[in-house]
């Protein structure tokens, strides 16, 4: 099965390969090659994956075994999930090649950082098309060990080696719950071969007899991706790695702190099996979503709150996931990537313009809220309706869609201002319904793009009220809390002082691991 | 917990604590502190500011043992430049001479010679302890860096310019009582190990008067030591304290009197009393008893010569070898041109960058007059933008704007500017409804899976250099002008009245000793730079609008030049413009060196002809500039150089858009004859002056005493930045974390950084600014130099401590006096003059 389509796809990982082994020997010329090549070798990798990835989708998702037997095998997975990731990680890895260029011009070993960075992006484009379990164990492990030394490229700083060892903890544990899984997914399914797994589940969730390995193997797969997507309380590692130049920030923050939610997704076929995996879910990506956000109001440092930010994005996306919404999910980590990277690449251009922006809002008034929140709804619901997503069939979209317009709640509140008149909250109508527009548009493009790839998953009937009710609850508290801030904030000043301290799970975390007696005497 | 939580230290001679020497001690190191701007009005301070009462060679070993810095480069980078010939032997005989003491500690030429060649001495580059640090050596567990992280990370919100959408709520209080508030509820140290952290708190006084004699007592701190045990602690946190004195200075401005400085001391002494109190350690009482000693011993060094004799020596020899080059291409008797007409007179800011686009402007031209001038044009105003109410300040970090000018539009009437105001008001309010949809809780899902999607764009616009990343208002081609006309708005008085006017006016053409022999076209150009997704981007600006662009003071200083009425009101104080000189507002872009010209719909028909021609000089200057500059910013070839250097500005991941005013070592005050045609390579300050036409010497002392301190402080700050990064820089911009958007933080967190990024100061390969000392030339009587020191402390305290070597030029033009302090000038030997002839 020597496809010539699937050796393409190998030149991109091979070249970045190549040139990460080279960054590793002396030669003359080596810091103008390195330069070059790195950036090469990301261009081409961008090019072959949108090239073979507008392939795959004319003909369809195809796997091909290239070496070594079953489950020892090397297995590629070519379809619009593992394309799309491809071409996310390397379009990210060219950005942050092509930053990283000016950006650590002078620095001695700017050819070495090139080399990890090169070594890092072959490690995730591996993972992503991985089409074997063994191959997908590897890719994962090999991911963090790769990232491992991009985070100790400051080797000589002493907060640098304690983010890296706190990373370094929470990435084994993570690698153990993806080996307890493979194992379990092998028992259960009697085959590495992703293709083949995947099939056998779709029959198995059809005839409801689901082995007792298989949901132990979706479990493990939440807790891999718990710890991998940095979900509270694991995720003060996520944090505490600005140690280590701003393009890596970038590249973690896009490409590889995805990394958990995407094994959920490659996954989903397996998740859906179990009802305790989705829940986990559910739970885990929620609270850690609502904590997340919250702690984020309160950090004062960049990219510290970009952090948080992240932290709770992956709550969210991995709450899609629970929902059943593996379409949405993906949707969520592509547009999350490229904000993220953008905001971590620009996030030297944070400073105050004038003054005044740090004064306080007068919040809406109660009137105005509510009306805000009524209009957010029918806008959401009306659009929705429009452009084809009845709530009936898609219960999951609309559950988050009770979130977006959550989300606008605030906007639109704070639109209807005395001062500026009817023009502004007319103009703020508008978003409203602009963004409601693209998001349907853009959730019925990805659930189209990933139709055959990933599970689809109802919400189980009977919990669609219970699950609606618990997001409007959560969701629209923490809504309410932070557009009545200045008040509220004043009334329970404890929760801004447990808040902005990321309620002390890491403050534990750092404690257990001898964080202050380590830096100094050990590294 | 009982009633003596905090008990007085037993050996402490003195048990009644006089409270009028701690506040002594708390106001001396307090003030010992430099201030350090926010990064809106990032511009350079004297990092030994509050030090310069004390020697340079006396704050150098303070500095070692408050923060364990180096006031000097390594012995290697001397014994470089002496094997490389850059030190000659004569630069050391010279430093023998001048610096008595250490020279006397060092005894020989040939001994100075071998002691540079030497490793570098085991210099404690330990600063003296605190009870964290024993602590922290006791236990083995790093609480020094504990404190300093939670001292950090409170005042990164506490004093937070806007960044956390979820603000501390203890804001309004003082710090020492907000710290004091929230800690009562912060289980953070305890988490940590620190038990009974929250009770300690409960324990400690209300008032931070009354922490510190407690701290004192308990921790039994003598008399004499307190001051540096003081100045000791503040420096655990030093990029906070800086920044709290930035506070502190405006208050001071404002004729209040500012306390934060204290306030963090005594946050910093109630954490030395907790960790005294709360950690299980029974050697730390002992441990500290016997480290307090350190306070006041003096060092002892092994081979018994006193700390940094060799260094204050090769320092001085180093910078007595680039004085001499300096001084030999300022030293030549000026060409008595026959001087018709100039064509065009063009006064830049005294800023090193326009050394070099005035030198090759004048090249283009012998009828083009080049003139330096603070960059404030000597409108010490606060510049209101459209749609706002807090006036941004445009003059030097040393003055409090007097009047308040707000933006306006061209020929737009009163309704019409009301109109743009209050929609410029509504755009703000859309653009924040907009920044908060972002990143609120719950909202910024939304806003992730509607909008995320378009950075891809975003980023690709970016990566191209076609997206500018930081939003930068272009002011010129919105038809923005400033508008002088008087008016009240929300209790301000904005605007400037007509006698101010003719002051403004009469005071800035005094200044730069321009009273006659007006050209047809008088250029005034501010200077700004280009550079996107910079931290430090004001840093880059000009220092003397406050680190803003110069742009609207030159406006506003042209509008008044330009008005008949004032220029008749100017003939009384016998400066007489004629009816057919111009003056033109422009700004010299320093990253490409593009100059453009503003308000141009005031010029005449008749001199359209004189516009063309001088925007043909000034682009022909602009590229020679660029030509120059090339070099330095390691770009070669002869093609491309003008789109490299403008896309520079342009891209997000550029560390380093222009050099800044990395070099910068002279000052020269001195008619402009004087330097015309010589090459200062954009290290010198330039600030036209001609003390035969100075009245009472008024202008001299004015110059003196703030462009003259000013450049001094842009020179500390450069050499500080240099010679020890860690301490007074602000560390490698690849790891720096906005704070508060007032300032940086390196990596995940620790102190705020103050000063300059490595990368500012250093290419990668060498340093780009080199570490000397301000050498100033003034061209004046040496009785009325003296007579200016004599009145003013701060300016005698920087000069005869050593802060900066004063030079005086005789009549002719000829380097002839050294001011050697106290008052005493030394004549420049005739072989010295040869040498310099010779070089």
């Amino acid at each position: 099965m020597w496809n010539p389509i699937v050796l393409l796809t190998l030149a991109g990982p091979f070249t970045l390969a190549s040139v990460a082994l080279l960054s590793r020997f002396n030669f003359s010329g080596r810091h103008r090659f390195l330069l070059a090549a790195s950036r090469a070798s990301a261009a081409l990798s961008l090019v072959l994956a949108l090239g073979i990835g507008i392939y795959v989708l004319a003909a369809g998702p195809m796997s091909a075994e290239l070496i070594g037997v079953d489950p020892a095998s090397l297995i590629l997975r070519l379809d619009a999930l593992s394309m799309t990731m491809l071409a996310l990680i390397a379009f990210v890895g060219l950005v942050v090649i092509q930053f990283s260029r000016k950006y650590l011009d002078g620095e001695q070993r700017q050819g070495v950082f090139l080399g990890r960075i090169c070594l890092t992006l072959c490690a995730v484009s591996m993972l992503v098309l991985s089409g074997s379990l063994l191959q997908l164990v590897v890719a994962w492990i090999g991911t963090s060990v790769a990232l491992h030394r991009l985070l100790l490229y400051y080797d000589d700083r002493s907060r640098a080696r304690s983010a890296a060892r706190k990373k370094f903890i929470c990435a084994r544990i993570g690698d153990a719950f993806v080996i307890l899984a493979a194992g379990l997914l092998y028992m259960a399914f009697g085959t590495g071969d992703l293709t083949h797994m995947f099939k056998v589940a779709r029959e198995l969730s059809e005839s409801g007899d689901t082995p007792f390995s298989a949901m132990g193997a979706a479990v493990s797969i939440v807790l891999a991706a718990a710890f991998k997507s940095a979900q509270f309380p694991f995720h003060g590692w996520l944090t505490e790695v600005m140690e280590t130049p701003t393009p890596v920030s970038a590249l973690l923050h896009a490409g590889i702190v995805n990394a958990g939610g995407f094994l959920v997704v490659r996954f989903s076929d397996v998740i859906v099996l179990s009802g305790a995996a989705l829940l986990a879910l559910v739970l885990i990506g929620a609270i850690t979503a609502l904590i997340g956000s919250l702690v984020m109001l309160t950090q004062a440092n960049v990219k510290t709150a970009l952090a948080w930010s992240t932290i709770a994005q992956m709550g969210f996306m991995l709450l899609q996931c629970g929902l059943g919404a593996f379409s949405a999910a993906t949707l969520h980590i592509v547009a999350h990537s490229l904000y993220k990277a953008h905001a971590f690449l620009s996030a030297g251009s944070g400073m105050a313009e004038t003054r005044s922006t740090c004064e306080e809002y007068v919040p809406p008034s109660p009137l105005n809220t509510l009306a805000a929140g009524v209009v957010s709804a029918l806008v959401v619901l009306a659009v929705g309706t429009v452009m084809g997503m009845a709530p009936a069939e898609k219960p999951a979209i609309v559950a988050l869609g009770v979130v977006l317009a959550l989300g606008f709640t605030p906007m639109l509140a704070r639109s209807f201002s005395q001062q500026h008149g009817e023009f502004l909250a007319g103009r703020f109508l508008l978003v409203v319904v602009g963004l409601s527009a693209a998001y349907f548009a853009l959730q019925s493009g990805a659930a189209a793009l990933l139709r055959d790839t990933v599970a689809v998953a109802s919400i189980p009937s009977g919990l669609e009220s219970v699950t609606l009710v618990f997001l409007v609850a959560t969701f629209g508290l923490t809504t309410l809390y932070a557009l009545y801030l200045p008040r509220w904030a004043t009334r329970w000043p404890a929760l801004y002082v447990h808040a902005s301290n990321g309620f002390y799970a890491d403050a534990i975390f750092d404690r257990s691991m001898g964080k202050l007696t380590r830096a100094r005497f050990n590294g | 917990m009982s009633e003596c939580t905090f008990t007085p230290d037993p050996d402490l001679d003195d048990h009644v604590i006089q409270e009028t020497r701690i506040a002594d001690a708390v106001d001396r190191a307090t003030h010992a502190v430099a201030p350090c701007w926010p990064l809106r009005d990032f511009v350079a301070v004297n990092p030994f500011l509050g030090l310069s009462h004390q020697s340079f060679p006396d704050v150098a070993k303070r500095m070692n043992k408050v923060a364990g810095a180096s006031l000097f480069m390594s012995r290697s980078f001397f014994a470089e430049a002496l094997a490389d010939g850059r030190i000659q032997e004569a630069d050391l005989e010279h430093a023998m001479q001048t610096e008595p003491e250490a020279a006397r500690a060092v005894g020989s030429v040939e001994a100075l010679r071998t002691a540079a060649f030497d490793r570098d001495p085991d210099v404690p580059s330990q600063p003296l302890p605190t009870v964290v640090d024993v602590a922290t050596t006791v236990t083995g567990a790093d609480w020094s860096e504990l404190v300093t992280e939670r001292i950090s990370r409170w005042a990164s919100t506490y004093f937070d310019e806007g960044q956390a959408a979820w603000a501390n709520p203890w804001r309004q209080l003082q710090p020492y009582a907000a710290w004091r508030a929230e800690s009562r509820y912060d289980r953070s140290a305890e988490f940590m190990g620190l038990n009974g952290f929250r009770a300690a708190v409960e324990f400690l006084p209300e008032s931070p008067h009354e922490v510190i004699p407690l701290a004192i007592s308990v921790l039994g701190i003598s008399d004499a030591d307190m001051e540096l045990y003081f100045h000791r602690l503040l420096m655990t946190h030093a990029g906070w304290s800086a920044f709290a004195r930035y506070h502190d200075w405006q208050k001071n401005l404002a004729g209040e009197r500012g306390t934060t400085v204290a306030e963090l001391l005594a946050i910093r002494l109630a954490w030395e009393l907790i960790i005294w109190r709360c950690l299980d350690a029974p050697d730390l009482p002992d441990a500290w008893r016997a480290a307090r000693n350190q306070l006041s011993q003096k060092p002892e060094r092994p081979d018994g010569v006193p700390e940094f004799s060799v260094e204050i020596l090769l320092q001085t020899a180093y910078e007595h070898a680039s004085q001499e080059r300096l001084l030999a291409s300022i030293s030549k008797r000026p060409q008595d041109r026959a001087a018709p007409r100039p064509e065009v007179q063009a006064a830049f800011c005294i800023d090193v960058r326009s050394e070099r686009f005035r030198r090759a402007l004048e090249a283009c031209d012998e009828s083009v007059e080049t003139m330096g001038f603070a960059g404030f044009f000597g409108v010490p105003m606060a510049y209101v933008p459209l749609g706002s109410d807090e006036p941004q300040p445009q003059c030097p970090a040393l003055l409090r704007p007097t009047l308040l000018v707000r933006e306006g539009l061209a020929d737009a009437n009163a309704a019409e500017l009301e109109a743009a105001d209050q929609l410029q008001r509504t755009h703000n309010y859309a653009f924040r409804i907009w920044d908060r949809f972002k990143r609120d809780a719950v909202a910024t899902f939304g806003f992730v899976e509607t909008v995320g999607i378009t950075y891809l764009y975003k980023l690709i616009a970016a990566s191209l250099g076609a997206d500018a990343v930081t939003p930068r208002k272009s002011t010129s081609t919105s038809g923005y002008k400033p508008n002088l006309e008087i008016a009240h708005k929300n209790g301000q008085r904005l605007g400037i009245d007509f006698e101010t006017r003719v002051q403004l006016a009469a005071n800035a053409l005094k200044g730069m000793s321009l009273r006659d022999g007006f050209a047809r076209i008088v250029l005034l150009a501010g200077h700004s730079s280009t550079s996107t997704n910079n931290p430090h981007a004001a840093g880059l600006e000009c220092g003397a609008c406050g680190g803003h662009s110069g742009e609207s003071n030159a406006r506003v200083l042209t509008m008044i030049l330009n008005d008949p009425q004032v220029r008749s009101a100017l003939v009384e104080e016998g400066i007489a413009i004629p009816d057919d000189t111009v003056f033109l507002p422009g700004n010299h872009n320093t990253t490409t060196d593009d100059v453009t010209l503003y308000d141009l719909e005031a010029l005449p028909e008749s001199h359209q002809a004189d516009l063309r021609r001088l925007r043909n000089r000034l682009t022909t200057a602009a590229r020679r500039t660029r030509r120059e500059r090339a070099v330095d910013l390691g770009l070669s070839g002869e093609t491309g150089i003008d789109e490299l250097l403008r896309a520079r500005g342009k891209d997000w991941s550029q560390v380093r858009p222009e050099w800044g005013l990395a070099g910068c070592t002279a000052f020269v005050a001195a008619r402009r004859e004087c330097t015309r045609g010589s090459s200062l390579k954009g290290q010198a300050f330039l600030h036209d002056y001609d003390w035969k036409v100075d009245t009472g010497f008024e202008v001299l002392e004015s110059l003196m005493t703030a462009p003259l301190v000013v450049a001094s402080w842009i020179n500390m700050q450069y050499y500080a930045s240099t010679v020890d990064n860690r301490v007074f820089g602000c560390g490698n911009k690849v790891l720096h974390n906005i704070t508060g958007k007032l300032g940086v933080l390196e990596g995940n967190g620790g102190d705020l950084r103050v000063g300059l990024p490595w990368q500012s100061v250093h290419d990668g390969q060498r340093f780009v600014h080199d570490p000397v000392r301000l050498t100033a030339v003034i061209e004046a009587p040496v009785e009325a130099i003296n007579g200016v020191i004599e009145t003013h402390p701060d300016l005698k305290n920087l000069l005869d401590n050593g802060w900066l070597h004063l030079f005086a030029l005789n009549t002719s033009g000829i380097v002839f006096q050294q001011y050697l302090g106290h008052g005493k000038w030394k004549s420049v030997t005739p072989d010295v003059l040869d040498r310099i002839a010779a070089a």
